[in-house]
């Protein structure tokens, strides 16, 4: 089946506006019947927003993000992963590069994500059942979130103080943020959150963890770590390479 | 247009651990064994260090797996609600490609109890007739445990599995897990080094449980491949 055919034709109207503005928020309605369209947007939200934002250009080429989304998705990493003794910053660490490499890639077109109707809000125990792909789901939460931001602080995250977006990260992990269509508790801690782990964590040669300094800061020794006669050698101690992890590169 | 292949004695379709398990077993016989997968082979560099430590991609995004847009499953948790799709599978993972489920599976080989093999009988002679609801299918398996025995054993040579027995013939052995069913001969391999984090766990079990050593709550070696 050509991925024309798998897009179902509600699934374009959902798309026709879901993804771009990040000032104007997508109404995403989910319904209870599957032949209905699933979706309705404003059709102002079709245009995606040029304005550079204030704080300047984005401190790398991104492949996915919008001058919006990657001050956001800076601000985030940067908030989550500060620059200190231990370790650089997330952007410094190259987590906001890793998380546009992986939407505007495979994973973000949900290469292997079953996208076909029905589409129905299901139960929590159903799964993620939005006819998004990963990359456009992103994009459509950004969005509301960015929204919902504007709206409680007037000004958007990047220009929050350190205090306000930690506790704007708070509350909306723990769905304290509303959006009138997006579970954005569920987007945060199911998207958002294993992106940036991954970011910070994965082996190097994905953009993120530059210079391996995620896991020197953890003293993980890398692809060595499982190497069984080390299970015994270096039980209950640091292990040799806790300060120069090997990683895949390495061992090419 | 249907392609017509050359017509063959012998056609697995799906080329997992089981076909392999089987064409072993025909081939010598002179069998003509045509083995069918839909995922394709895989190369040996990916199952090698180091892209086999590739967390991201074996791992995270499940390289190995059945594919959901290309087969996925339905679920619904009473009879009366709507079904939907699965859209990323999380726990049960099928494989996909040459190798099938053996490509990531966990090496967990356990043996299934004596009592699996006959539990209608079992659970009869255990509780009487009357426990068990007329409408409940559970039945015998017409194989025993004990004929099964010698290809338990065969397959863990084939796969070296490692561990310490608990049971030989009858006979309860220290340090294995006492509850397997019993077992010919003790494991090809001796059990893997515990970990740090399994010492730990280890120590924790036992001094939290110290007046009840028949309890036998510490942990046992895991039979594993």
């Amino acid at each position: 089946m050509s991925s024309d055919q798998a897009r179902s034709p509600d699934r374009r109207e959902f798309l026709k506006g879901a993804g771009v503005a990040a000032a104007s928020l997508p109404t995403i309605i989910i319904s209870s019947d599957a032949d209905a369209a699933p979706a309705t947007v404003p059709s102002s939200a079709v245009q995606q927003s040029l304005e550079p934002p204030a704080s300047g250009l984005p401190s790398a080429g991104y492949q996915f993000f919008s001058l919006d989304e990657a001050a956001f998705t800076e601000a985030l990493v940067e908030h989550m992963w500060p620059n200190d003794q231990l370790s650089p910053s997330g952007i410094e660490l190259g987590v906001a590069i890793f998380i546009d490499r992986q939407l505007a890639g495979a994973f973000g077109q949900g290469d292997r994500l079953y996208l076909q109707g029905p589409f129905r809000k299901g139960k929590p125990q159903h799964g993620y059942q939005l006819p998004l792909t990963p990359a456009e789901y992103f994009r459509a939460g950004l969005a509301a979130a960015a929204t919902a931001c504007r709206k409680r602080f007037d000004r958007s995250f990047d220009k929050l103080t350190a205090a306000d977006r930690e506790q704007f990260l708070q509350d909306l992990a723990a769905g304290k943020v509303a959006d009138g269509s997006l579970d954005l508790a569920a987007w945060f801690n199911g998207l958002v959150y294993p992106l940036f782990e991954r970011g910070a964590f994965a082996d190097p040669i994905y953009g993120g963890n530059r210079d391996k300094a995620a896991w020197r800061m953890i003293g993980y020794p890398g692809l060595p770590a499982t190497y069984a006669q080390d299970v015994v050698r270096y039980r209950g101690k640091p292990h040799p390479r806790s300060a120069t992890p090997q990683s895949i590169q390495d061992l090419v | 247009m249907a392609t017509i292949l050359k017509e063959r004695e012998v056609v697995i379709v799906g080329g997992g651990l089981s076909a392999g398990l089987l064409a072993r077993r025909l081939v010598p016989l002179g069998r003509d064994v045509l083995v069918l997968e839909r995922g394709g082979q895989r190369s040996a560099a990916e199952s090698q260090l180091p892209s086999q430590r590739d967390d991201l991609r074996w791992s995270i995004y499940r390289g190995t797996t059945q594919r959901e847009n290309v087969e996925t499953y339905t679920l619904r948790h009473t009879p009366d609600e709507d079904a939907l799709p699965m859209r990323q599978l999380v726990s049960f993972l099928p494989g996909f490609g040459v190798g099938g489920g053996a490509s990531h599976w966990n090496g967990l080989t356990w043996r299934f109890q004596t009592t699996d093999y006959r539990l209608r009988s079992h659970l009869e002679q255990r509780y009487g007739k009357a426990a068990l609801p007329a409408d409940m299918t559970v039945q015998d398996w017409g194989v025993t445990y004990e004929e099964l025995e010698p290809y338990y054993a065969l397959f863990e040579k084939l796969f070296g599995i490692s561990g310490k027995a608990g049971n030989i013939r009858g006979e309860k052995r220290e340090g294995g897990n006492p509850f397997e069913p019993w077992r010919s001969e003790e494991y090809p391999l001796p059990p893997l080094e515990p970990s740090e984090a399994g010492l730990r766990r280890r120590s924790l079990v036992t001094s939290r449980f110290p007046c009840r050593p028949r309890m036998r709550a510490a942990p046992i070696p895991i039979r594993t491949a």
